[in-house]
C-alpha cells in the first residue's frame, strides 16, 4: 500500500535527517516504526505527508509511493485526499476550536452524511467524548485529546492511519486505552497503520511488521514476533535481559554492526 | 441631552463604516497572520470603480450597494492572487511591508485614473431628513447601520457555523493542521482577502454617498484601524463592535471637547485600552491548560 524505496532526505539542502530507508506497509497490516530521538522517524512521516516542504526539507532521491501513485511534490491537502491521515506527535489539536469543530476539520473533505455518520463510529470508539463536544479541545485532558485527534483523523474516511509518538505524555492506563481502540480499529475495521513509537513494547505488542530506524537508516526490519525475540532488540529496546547476561552500551556497538548487514 | 443624543447616533453611523472595514481588517489577519495596511486603498478603489459603473450605466443609488461587494470579491481575489499569494511561507512582516508599498502604489494609480478632484457619488441618496427617537437622521446613515448590523451578524454565523468559516478558523490557528485536513490554505487566504474587500467596498460606497468620492478616501480605512485594534485584530465581530465604539467615541470628542481631537481621539482609546487588555477587547487569549 505504502512504499518507501531508498529514501534520503535533507533539511535546508544541507542537513541529512534520512540516509537510506526502504519500509513497506502493506494493506491491512499493523507497522510499527521504532527508533530513539532524532533517528529521523517524523521526518518520513513528514515525506509522506507533503509537510516537509513548509519545513524546508526534501526527498533528494528514492520514492514515497501509495497505492503505485507517486506522493513526492505532492501538498499535505492533496496527499491527504488518496486516503492517508496523520495523527501528528503531540495531537496538534486546533485548540481554541470545540471538540466538535475539531471533528468537523477531520471531515473536512467528506459530505455531510459521511460526516455524522463517521462523528457516530468515533463516539463509539471513544464514548468518553460523547457529552464533550461542545468543550474547548484545549482544555481536555491529555488522554481526551488524543481521543479527539484519532477520532479526527479518522473522520476523513483514512484508509492508512499514520500516528506519530501517540503513548507520548500519557499516563500509562491511558496509554492501554489508546492502543486498545487501535486493535480495535485494526481487528474491526480492518485498518492500514502505521505508527511510530519510542516505547518499542507497547508497538510490537499491537504491530504485525516492524523496523528499526537508527541514525537515519533501517538497521533491522522482520515481523514484530521476530523482533521481539532478537535479543538485541531485547536488551537495547525492550530493557529486557536473557539469561543473566546483561548486553551494556559497551556491548551493543559491535551487535548493531552485526545486524546493519544481516545474512 | 439632544445634543448628547444627537451625537451618539450619528457616532454609530459612522462607527457602522468603521466597524465593516475593521471587520475586514480581522478577517485578513485572522486567516493569514497579515495586517493589510492597504484596507482603506483597497476600499477607495472599489468605491471609484462602483461610482465609474452607476455613473455609466445610471443606475439607480441602491445598485451600488450591489455592486460594490461584488467589485470588492474581484477585487480581493485579485490583489491577493497578484501581491499576497507569491509572498506565502515569507515572514509575515515582509507580507506587510507589501501591502504598505500597495497602499501607495494603488493611491497614486487612482490619482492618475481618476484625477484628483473630489466628485459627487452618483445618484446619491435623497437628502431628506427622518427623524428616529426625535433624532434626525439621513437616510444613508440608517442604511449604513442596517447594513452593519446584517454584515457583522452574517460574518458570525459564518465563522460559527459554516464548515468554511470553521475552516477559516483552523487555518488561523494551525495552517499545516488544516493542509492535512484537506483545507487547501491557498483559496482560504484568497477567500479572506475577498471577504474583507467585499466589506471595505459597502462602507466606500456608505462614506461616499454621505461625503463624496475622492482620493483621500483611503484615511477613513486609516481611522477604521483602531477599531479592529480595539475589537481585537484576530476577532471578527469584535472588530465590528470596537468600530462602533471608536465611531461614538469620535463624535462625544469632537463634540464636547475640541473637534481637531476627533481625529486623533480613536487612537487614544486604543492606548489606554491596550494597556488594560493586550489582546483587545475580545480578542483570543492562549489557551493554555494549567
Amino acid at each position: 500500500m505504502l512504499q518507501i524505496r531508498n529514501a534520503r532526505i535533507l533539511y535546508g539542502r544541507a542537513i541529512e535527517a534520512v540516509r537510506d530507508v526502504s519500509l513497506d506497509v502493506a494493506r491491512g497490516r499493523v507497522v510499527a516504526l521504532l527508533g530513539t530521538n532524532g533517528a529521523g522517524k517524523s521526518t518520513i512521516l513528514k515525506a509522506v505527508t507533503g509537510l516537509l516542504a513548509s519545513e524546508d526539507g526534501e526527498v533528494v532521491s528514492g520514492s514515497v509511493t501509495f497505492e503505485g501513485q507517486s506522493l513526492l511534490g505532492q501538498r499535505p491537502d492533496a496527499v491527504m485526499r488518496h486516503g492517508i491521515a496523520l495523527v501528528p506527535e503531540g495531537r496538534r489539536l486546533f485548540t481554541k476550536l470545540t471538540v466538535r469543530d475539531n471533528l468537523v476539520m477531520g471531515g473536512f473533505i467528506r459530505s455531510r452524511g459521511d460526516f455524522s455518520a463517521g462523528l457516530d463510529s468515533v463516539i463509539a470508539l471513544f464514548p468518553a467524548l460523547a457529552n464533550k463536544l461542545d468543550r474547548t479541545a484545549g482544555f481536555l485532558s491529555g488522554g481526551e485529546q488524543q481521543m479527539v485527534a484519532i477520532g479526527r483523523a479518522l473522520l476523513s474516511g483514512p484508509r492508512l492511519l499514520m500516528l506519530d509518538e501517540p503513548s507520548l505524555g500519557l499516563a500509562p492506563l491511558i496509554v492501554e486505552e489508546i492502543f486498545a481502540s487501535l486493535r480495535r480499529l485494526r481487528d474491526e475495521r480492518g485498518l492500514t497503520i502505521l505508527v511510530i513509537e519510542q516505547n518499542a513494547r507497547l508497538a510490537l505488542s499491537l504491530a504485525d511488521d516492524g523496523y528499526i530506524l537508527e541514525n537515519g537508516r533501517i538497521m533491522l526490519d522482520g515481523t514484530a514476533a521476530e523482533l521481539a525475540a532478537n535479543p538485541v532488540i531485547r536488551s537495547l529496546y525492550l530493557g529486557m535481559t536473557d539469561g543473566g547476561t546483561r548486553h551494556n552500551l559497551r556491548d551493543a556497538a559491535p551487535m548493531r554492526q552485526r545486524v546493519r548487514w544481516p545474512a | 441631552m439632544q445634543y448628547f443624543a444627537d451625537l451618539v447616533i450619528s457616532g454609530l453611523a459612522i462607527g457602522a463604516i468603521y466597524g465593516l472595514i475593521g471587520m475586514g481588517y480581522a478577517c485578513i489577519y485572522k486567516a493569514t497572520g497579515v495586517v493589510n495596511f492597504a484596507q482603506g486603498e483597497v476600499m477607495m478603489l472599489i468605491t471609484y470603480v462602483t461610482a465609474s459603473l452607476l455613473t455609466l450605466t445610471t443606475w439607480p443609488f441602491w445598485m451600488g450597494l450591489v455592486l460594490a461587494p461584488a467589485v470588492g470579491i474581484l477585487v480581493g481575489i485579485v490583489v491577493e492572487r497578484v501581491v499576497i499569494r507569491p509572498m506565502i511561507g515569507r515572514p509575515s512582516f515582509a507580507i506587510v511591508m507589501v501591502t504598505i508599498g500597495l497602499a501607495v502604489l494603488m493611491r497614486s494609480l487612482i490619482v492618475l485614473f481618476w484625477g484628483s478632484e473630489p466628485r459627487e457619488f452618483p445618484g446619491r441618496g435623497s437628502e431628506d431628513v427622518i427623524q428616529i427617537l426625535g433624532i434626525g437622521l439621513y437616510p444613508v446613515q440608517v442604511l449604513a447601520f442596517l447594513i452593519f448590523i446584517s454584515a457583522a451578524a452574517a460574518a458570525w454565523a459564518f465563522l460559527r457555523y459554516s464548515r468554511l468559516g470553521i475552516a477559516m478558523r483552523a487555518t488561523a490557528l494551525s495552517e499545516q493542521i488544516a493542509m492535512l485536513m484537506g483545507v487547501d490554505v491557498r483559496r482560504i487566504s484568497g477567500l479572506s482577502w475577498a471577504g474583507a474587500a467585499a466589506l471595505s467596498g459597502l462602507a466606500g460606497v456608505l462614506f461616499a454617498s454621505a461625503a463624496y468620492v475622492g482620493p483621500d478616501l483611503f484615511a477613513v480605512g486609516l481611522k477604521a484601524f483602531p477599531a479592529t485594534i480595539l475589537g481585537g485584530l484576530d476577532a471578527v465581530t469584535g472588530s465590528a463592535f470596537g468600530g462602533l465604539l471608536i465611531g461614538v467615541t469620535e463624535n462625544l470628542v469632537g463634540g464636547y471637547v475640541d473637534s481637531s481631537l476627533k481625529e486623533i481621539a480613536g487612537f487614544v482609546v486604543i492606548i489606554f485600552i491596550l494597556m488594560l487588555r493586550p489582546n483587545g477587547l475580545f480578542g483570543d487569549r492562549d489557551v493554555e491548560r494549567v
